[in-house]
């Protein structure tokens, strides 16, 4: 290594000196060689190893380049973690606004039973239609025949001889043990326990299923639909034949 | 061998100290001189030091504040040489570590005769 080469590779070790301290020591060190005549590696050993003696205790500047990257990298992570929390935060609250803020599936809910007054109720022996339009809807069964319903809506439910329909609103209806059919469009149904066989024409609708227990063969004839976690027993005594178009089918969950 | 390692690092350390003691010294003497000049003194008076450690010694006062330095072109020509002298801070601190050194001789002398 010659003395061109020694003070190229010292002045690299240097780099984390400030520039006036840099520009003496490696003139300094210049100056020695002038002077001397020796060869720099000979007297000095490795520009690194002398490099080292000046550094040691010495606050060392980072540089520029580094710097930036250095304050870059801590923004982003920092803006990251504000992201992920922010969705977090987002998330639950989402998730708090849009639950069910009650579980329908539950038979024996005290919510089900309470402020009778505000049930209707309709005696019941025949075939029965229910039809929903653009309404929410949880449907229960129970031995009496009685069509009962409890709703959150501007008209009540009409009865118009075999036919029972249910638009703009939101309903808890019991229905008799009878031959049933259901048409919806537009709506949302949940079958708590199906206790007879249905027969369903549904059109852009969500239809979910407690089977709380149950067993059910669906035969399901559905052009757009999409059907999740619904498994059909064929061995099942209750049928649930439903026609659906524009349609998602699955199991309810709380 | 590892008795050998920290003896080195024992030597070091205590004759950091030392040099610089004596690097003061010289420059008290000489009111102005250069690293080539400091080492070839220090050599004349039995002190074997290397290049690579008188600079970055001689650097290190300088950044404690106990030397000043400037850079001189000789008369007769040739290379600049960065020139040191001893800073006020240097001229107090000097008595006080001469004082420092004959007290731990001094110590040393008891310590070496105690029976």
């Amino acid at each position: 290594m010659n003395n061109d080469q020694f003070i190229a590779a010292f002045k690299k070790a240097l780099a984390g000196l400030d520039k006036s301290s840099q520009k003496d020591i490696v003139q300094e060190i210049k100056s020695h060689a002038a002077e001397s005549g020796d060869p720099l590696f000979e007297r000095f050993g490795s520009p690194e190893d002398l490099a080292r003696q000046y550094l040691d205790g010495e606050k060392i500047a980072v540089p520029l380049g580094e710097k930036i990257w250095g304050i870059s990298k801590k923004l982003f992570i920092g803006i990251g973690m504000a992201a992920v929390a922010l969705a977090i935060v987002v998330s639950i609250i989402v998730w708090w606004w849009t639950r069910d803020p009650f579980n329908y599936a539950d038979e024996s809910a005290e919510e089900l039973g309470v402020n009778k007054a505000a049930w209707q109720s309709f005696a019941w022996s025949d075939d029965l239609h229910l039809d929903v339009e653009r309404a929410s809807v949880v449907i229960y069964w129970h031995d009496e025949l009685l069509v009962r319903s409890n709703c959150k809506i501007q008209d009540p439910p009409k009865v118009e001889g075999a036919k029972v329909s249910i638009t703009r609103g939101k309903c808890l209806v019991y229905l008799p043990k009878v031959v049933t059919q259901i048409t919806a469009e537009q709506a949302e149904i949940v079958l708590v326990r199906p206790q007879v066989s249905l027969d369903m024409e549904i059109k852009q609708t969500e239809l979910r299923v407690a089977a709380n227990g149950e067993r059910y063969r669906y035969i399901i004839d559905g052009s757009r639909t999409k059907i999740d976690d619904l498994p059909s027993h064929e061995d099942a005594a209750l049928e649930l034949r439903i026609k659906s178009s524009e349609t998602r089918i699955s199991a309810y969950s709380y | 061998m590892e008795n050998s390692t920290t003896y080195q690092k024992w030597l070091a350390q205590s004759r950091k100290g030392y040099l610089e003691l004596c690097v003061l010294l010289v420059l008290r003497q000489k009111k102005s001189s250069y690293g080539l000049e400091v080492l070839q003194t220090l050599e004349r008076a039995g002190l074997s030091i290397n290049e690579g450690t008188l600079y970055p010694l001689l650097n290190r006062m300088f950044k404690n504040g106990w030397l000043t330095s400037q850079w001189v072109t000789p008369s007769d020509g040739g290379h600049p040489r960065r020139h040191y002298e001893l800073s006020e801070e240097g001229l107090v601190l000097l008595p006080q570590m001469i004082d420092t050194y004959k007290n731990n001789q001094e110590s040393l002398e008891i310590l070496k005769e105690l029976k």
